[in-house]
């Protein structure tokens, strides 16, 4: 296993919203390392968005640097628009009733290397 | 009238109606619209989109069945954006905001994510520009109204003018309707040139700005054979080319007429024309032409449909389409051949100061052994349901093609290890197209069962020339004489030898120099399927011993121009419609 170096802070905005809830969820969040060897273009953004789309949670994914980007998890056009070639530590954060699951099988697909073939 | 010069890349001269891909430059008014009109944009912006996703799905069903999955999943990264939520809130944003009218809308939307896209680092994305304009153009048509001219079902036989031609549009395109190409770019290697010599179609490429000079429905003369176009002909230029388009009828009939015939001499020496190709869709045709075999597979189309590297069972699949159709012929597979001039894959992104005599073909498989080792395997699977035989590319060193030929050995053993069947003996060469290796064919024969001579490669390092860079162009000539000397030396050698001996370069398919290699002592020319007859005409109207005095008196000239001329006297001789 790798180590992935955790380069963001804890963020502090996405709970705030919610509070006032009864059932308050929070996100859930996970430190992913791009490790394919093209990095995220198309076709992995493709699988990327696909599988977010089957969850009912929102899916946010920030990429840290000089100049961080937060984007939608569900849009292509915005996982393109990360520019993560291989070896860009990327958070992916879901919020919602199966924000778990969500997170977990996302990382996966991301340590998996979208199966792209060594 | 207009007349544009460019470069023909495909010979032969066609008057049609013109229909002009490409409409990155569609200008898009803006209309402000009123208010309460907003929702009605909307759902015609939503109609058109969903109209767009179902052409995507249709066409990518079709090239499914037609061309298999690579090349289909090209449209994934289409669907991909037309399903995105984000970029339609953008759009829709837009009109609810600005009151744009849709299509307005929508062109901002994507002009803006365009922008984006070309400014990426990485070239791959950068690339994706070009999807992007294509995802614009077909909402835009759509939206428009006009009907979207649908490439695949032509009601009319038509030209094709464009930028420069996709792929995707390539593969999509009507092939019994389609008769001729203009592109503003490209050149005698880019993807229009291939595709337009396999469809024998004529075609002229680098005009530089034909999409602004001709609307859809222009008549429109492709001249292939003089590169040029004539837009919105004078009658009397009308007249003409008719007359010229018949005369070329007359002779491609008359060639038609001798495709079954044997290539052989007057005096019965027979030899081998064979055919190049990409696709092994393209194999019927060839042999329609008269081709008895594939001489040079190129593979590489495995690697540039897909944004991924082809898996072992994808190149297995083309093979054994390919030797299937080859129906026990001949069917000589180039190994992997990419870099420099070809669509760099994925992951070499380095950039190289000298491309051409960097990391490329063999030298690159010898670097990534895993790669080449896929389809190596694939390869040696699909051997045993036909003749196939393997060819290295590019070998420069002895050592080179040893070490190629001991991945080769390797794969075969994990072959017989799994008990995996293959052709133990399929005979393997290698492509003459480095000076070394025509310089020392000698030592290199002793090692393969056959040489075949690219000249393309062999010209462009032997006379340090680009052809690409328009400026040296006219420096890049098969008749040069150290050229043809190293020609003369590889087949003696091979002659010598016993081992088989081909040239595959565009040299083989012109009418200009079979005379010449054959009176060298070649015995197989491989060339793009359309060129067989009239060089099998040419090899049809001689004798042996008449080729051999014009090589000999071509081989006693000391500058290109004398062999040139002399070349097209004696050629002329023989097809006088030739020239």
């Amino acid at each position: 296993m790798k180590r992935v170096t955790n380069y963001f802070e804890p963020l502090s905005h996405a709970t705030s919203q919610h509070v006032g809830y009864s059932f308050q969820m929070t996100p859930i969040r996970r430190d992913v390392t791009i490790d394919n060897s093209l990095g995220l273009h198309a076709r992995p953004a493709m699988q990327f968005v696909d599988l977010a789309n089957q969850f009912r949670s929102a899916v946010t994914v920030y990429k840290d640097g000089p100049e961080p980007v937060t984007v939608d998890g569900k849009s292509v056009m915005q996982m393109i628009t990360l520019e993560a070639v291989q070896g860009t530590p990327l958070r992916i954060e879901a919020e919602g009733d199966d924000a778990e699951l969500a997170v977990e099988q996302l990382a996966k697909l991301v340590a998996d290397k979208f199966g792209e073939e060594e | 009238m207009e007349i544009i010069k460019g470069i023909g890349v495909s010979p032969g001269v066609v008057i049609c109606p013109a229909i002009v891909l490409d409409a990155e430059d569609l200008v898009i008014p803006r209309r402000t619209i009123d208010a309460s009109a907003v929702e009605v944009e909307v759902v015609r912006l939503n109609d058109a989109v969903t109209k767009a996703e179902e052409e995507l799905e249709a066409l990518r069903a079709t090239l499914v069945a037609s061309h298999g999955k690579e090349i289909a999943s090209i449209f994934d990264f289409h669907s991909g954006l037309l399903r995105d939520k984000a970029l339609m809130k953008q759009i829709v944003g837009e009109i609810r905001t600005q009151l744009s009218n849709a299509e307005f809308a929508v062109s901002v939307c994507m002009r803006k994510l365009a922008g984006m896209f070309a400014k990426m680092k990485d070239v791959y994305l950068a690339e994706r520009v070009k999807d992007v304009y294509d995802i614009e153009r077909r909402v835009l048509h759509n939206l428009i109204g006009e009907k979207r001219e649908s490439l695949g079902h032509l009601k009319q036989n038509v030209v094709v003018i464009a930028h420069d031609l996709l792929p995707s549009q390539t593969a999509a395109l009507d092939k019994g309707r389609v008769k001729g190409f203009a592109c503003d770019v490209g050149g005698r290697t880019s993807h229009t040139a291939i595709v337009a010599r396999a469809m024998g179609i004529p075609a002229v490429v680098g005009l530089g700005n034909i999409t602004n000079a001709v609307s859809g429905g222009d008549l429109v003369i492709i001249d292939g054979t003089r590169g040029m176009v004539i837009v919105d002909p004078d009658p009397d230029q009308l007249v003409e080319h008719e007359e010229y388009v018949r005369q070329h009828v007359r002779l491609e009939a008359e060639l038609a007429s001798i495709a079954h015939l044997p290539a052989q001499t007057i005096d019965g020496h027979a030899v081998s024309l064979m055919a190049n190709i990409e696709f092994p869709g393209e194999i019927d045709e060839a042999f329609a032409r008269g081709a008895t075999g594939i001489g040079l597979y190129r593979t590489e189309f495995l690697y540039m449909a897909s944004d991924v590297e082809p898996t072992e069972e994808d190149h297995y699949n083309a093979y054994r389409e390919a030797v299937q159709r080859s129906q026990g012929k001949p069917l000589v597979i180039r190994t992997l051949d990419l870099g420099a001039d070809k669509y760099v894959y994925g992951k070499t992104q380095v950039k190289e100061a000298n491309p051409f005599l960097g990391d490329r073909s063999i030298r690159m498989c010898l670097h990534n052994l895993p790669m080449f080792k896929n389809q190596l395997r694939a390869i040696l699977r699909a051997s045993v349901e036909g003749d196939i035989r393997i060819m290295f590319p590019m070998i420069t060193t002895v050592m080179e093609l040893r070490q190629a030929r001991m991945v080769l050995n390797d794969v075969m053993e994990e072959l017989e290890d799994e008990g995996v069947p293959f052709k133990r003996d399929l005979p393997v060469g290698m492509m003459v197209e480095v000076p070394s290796a025509a310089l020392m064919a000698n030592s290199f024969a002793r090692e393969v069962n056959f040489f075949s001579i690219g000249t393309n490669d062999l010209i462009q390092y032997t006379l340090a020339v680009d052809r690409t860079n328009e400026k040296v162009a006219g420096l890049f000539t098969p008749a040069h004489p150290a050229v043809l000397m190293l020609i003369r030396d590889v087949i003696r050698a091979a002659n010598r030898q016993g081992i088989g001996i081909s040239v595959c370069g565009e040299m083989a398919g012109e009418p200009l120099y079979t005379l010449l290699l054959l009176g060298m002592g070649l015995n197989m020319f491989s060339m793009n399927g359309p060129d067989v007859p009239e060089v099998k005409k040419i090899i049809r109207s001689t004798t042996t011993e008449h080729a051999r005095q014009v090589a000999r008196k071509v081989l006693s000239f000391d500058s290109e121009r004398q062999v040139m001329h002399y070349l097209r006297e004696e050629t002329r001789k023989i097809i006088p419609e030739a020239f």
